[in-house]
């Protein structure tokens, strides 16, 4: 896929509806059938760079990835990865996409070898280039000793380390990472930083969504912020920090948010 | 191609690590045939032994003088014959399983047998006991027909008398027929049973097990069209339902093969009906319809949020599934061009026609075709309902 593109990911006036059906419309007394979920939502993310979602729960945080991601489709506006449309060339978008979430499951009848494998297959890695980057991965991560076990069997750091693994095994230029640390302990957490940061330093690009402030403001280069499915703040995270309003940056967060209901 | 070999080979191991998918698809139908007909055998080998075995206790109350039905009682080889006074004590005996039955001959029973008359017999017994109604109804027409024939010939007349019409009855079907007709509603009914059966299980853990276990999203994230993904887990799903299906009939041929006690004839042409032309065609059958069940669970599973979700939606499917086949069973019920456009009907009529022998190979092209129409339409709308976002990530 070409990587000389200044604009890695490009978000243009993206909307997304979604359809609600008779129960939840009286669960959320909504006198419309749909939901906008995102409205005009634009932004762009760099090579080298991490750019960073921030909102509260609900604020289409995780739509929007999912978009950039192909797994769902916009309603309206248009968004490209690497320079392809996810409406109508997903399938090149997505091979230049690695994506992670914290909740991501993984096969616990396969051994971490047999996944990763089967996710390279996927992506289409050749067999040498396959096999150099399992080696390369496992040993940066201390996978060998579980390579071969059931990942059922396996502590939440071992599978949190065969997700890694998985989402790296194609060597992508993107990372989608949506809420990553939700759910991890600090440890767990700690080698999802530490591979974010990586990525910036091998000049992918990184996108991630967050509702902490903290883990925002130890990683992110560029920052926007979401609320109710519209953009509230997009610029780089020096910026913001020169903009502040108020004492520290999760009071500048609620503000932000606060101040446009 | 090749993603689709690489989604269905990763599958096909998953599901074969799943034990319960595992003792559901390959297990149950394996055993099943041989345990049945074990158990069948078993128990019809000791029932019929522990009758040949036993002797009726019966009572007998003989308010007559002595006469010749006492004599035979008496002298009956199946019979233990105790001689009481008292209908009360016979009834309390008869009932509290002393005595399985009891006899009493009123009086002037040889007087009114001695002037042609009906002599007077009362036979006590609990209806409880299956049997001993019957056994003793045979031993005393054995003599009322010793009797009438002395009667008869005592007019001077011919035995023949009481047989106006002398009927004979002849069967022009074959052995193969009869027991086609029989067993042919019978064994694509529980072919189609394990083709469900085995297919449910690896539907409901590839499809809606992805998505409890979160790895839907993943798997949505790579290269690999929507397509690519439904055509390898179907073909996983199919594969199972065929494979279940399949070492049903190895079950069954080894139980044949294996069980003592078995009539020649039953075990002949079960063994010729399970010819390697008759399994190849009746997996033609089952392949079609397979996918066609694939087609309905699929995107049931799909839309389903958690394995049990799952589970409660395709459950009562089952019943949908066992209706149709048991129409088959149904006599009277005939392959004919409708029928053959039933799905599952037309499975259960059609190997029921194969197996007899009898059937025309219009019925059953009309059969397979339109199986594999139905398998077809199913697929596609499979296609339509796994592109639909709302029901993949509901």
């Amino acid at each position: 896929m070409p990587s000389n593109f200044t604009t890695m990911i490009q978000v243009n006036q993206l909307s997304k509806d979604f359809s609600l059906s008779k129960k939840q419309m009286a669960e959320t007394g909504s006198s419309s059938a749909s939901l906008r979920v995102l409205d005009n939502v634009s932004f762009e993310c760099k090579p080298g760079r991490i750019f960073s979602l921030l909102g509260p729960n609900g604020a289409g945080k995780t739509t929007a990835l999912r978009i950039i991601s192909t797994i769902l489709a916009p309603s309206s506006g248009s968004v490209k990865v690497g320079g392809y449309d996810v409406v109508n060339e997903g399938s090149k978008v997505r091979s230049s996409i690695g994506f992670l979430t914290g909740s991501t499951g993984l096969y616990e009848r396969l051994t971490p070898e047999e996944l990763i494998a089967y996710f390279a297959k996927l992506h289409g890695v050749e067999k040498q280039a396959f096999l150099k980057k399992k080696d390369e991965l496992f040993t940066l991560l201390g996978m060998h000793d579980f390579a071969k076990k059931r990942i059922g069997k396996l502590s939440t750091g071992m599978k949190q380390k065969v997700s890694i693994a998985r989402t790296m095994i194609h060597d992508p230029e993107v990372i989608v990472f949506d809420e990553p640390t939700a759910g991890l302990d600090v440890i767990a957490a700690k080698n999802i930083i530490e591979l974010i940061r990586s990525c910036k330093d091998s000049n992918k690009t990184v996108i991630f969504s967050s509702h902490i402030m903290s883990e925002v403001d130890l990683l992110c280069d560029d920052l926007a912020i979401i609320h109710t499915g519209r953009i509230l703040f997009n610029d780089t995270m020096l910026n913001f920090r020169k903009e502040m309003k108020t004492d520290n940056l999760t009071e500048e967060f609620i503000r932000v948010v606060t101040s446009s209901n | 191609m090749n993603n689709i070999i690489t989604i269905a080979s990763k599958e096909f191991l998953d599901t074969l690590r799943d034990r319960r998918t595992l003792i559901m698809m390959v297990v149950v139908p394996i055993l099943i045939f041989p345990l049945i007909f074990s158990l069948v055998n078993r128990i019809q080998t000791s029932v019929l032994q522990k009758e040949q075995q036993r002797l009726l206790a019966t009572g007998l109350i003989n308010n007559d003088s002595e006469n010749d039905l006492a004599v035979f009682l008496k002298n009956h080889p199946d019979l233990n014959l105790v001689p009481l006074y008292d209908v009360a004590e016979l009834e309390q005996l008869i009932r509290n399983d002393s005595l399985q039955a009891g006899v009493v001959i009123e009086q002037g029973f040889a007087e009114n047998i001695g002037n042609l008359k009906s002599g007077q017999v009362k036979v006590l017994f609990s209806a409880t006991k299956f049997t001993v109604r019957d056994r003793i109804s045979r031993i005393l027409n054995g003599y009322t027909s010793d009797v009438l024939k002395e009667r008869i010939l005592a007019q001077g007349l011919d035995e023949s008398f009481t047989t106006p019409v002398q009927t004979e009855y002849v069967n022009v079907a074959t052995d193969q027929e009869v027991i086609g007709k029989m067993a042919g509603g019978f064994l694509p009914y529980l072919f189609v049973i394990f083709c469900f059966m085995g297919a449910m299980y690896p539907a409901i853990d590839l499809f809606t097990g992805e998505k409890e276990r979160k790895t839907l999203e993943t798997l949505l994230t790579s290269p690999v069209s929507r397509f690519e993904i439904l055509v390898g887990k179907m073909a996983v799903v199919v594969s199972s339902g065929i494979l279940s299906a399949s070492l049903a009939i190895l079950g069954l041929f080894v139980a044949v093969q294996t069980s003592a006690g078995m009539p020649d004839v039953f075990t002949g042409i079960i063994t010729q009906m399970l010819s390697l032309s008759f399994v190849l065609l009746l997996l033609v059958m089952l392949l079609p319809l397979t996918i066609f069940f694939a087609g309905i669970m699929v995107p049931l599973t799909i839309y389903a949020k958690s394995f049990k979700e799952a589970q409660s939606i395709l459950s009562p499917m089952t019943f949908l599934v066992i209706f149709p086949a048991v129409i088959g069973l149904l006599p009277g019920i005939e392959l004919t061009t409708t029928t053959a456009l039933i799905p599952i009907v037309n499975i259960s009529l059609a190997t029921k026609e194969m197996l007899a022998g009898t059937i025309q190979l219009p019925l059953l092209l009309i059969t397979i075709f339109s199986l594999i129409a139905y398998a077809t339409i199913s697929v596609l709308f499979c296609v339509k309902w796994f592109g639909k976002e709302t029901h993949v990530l509901r």
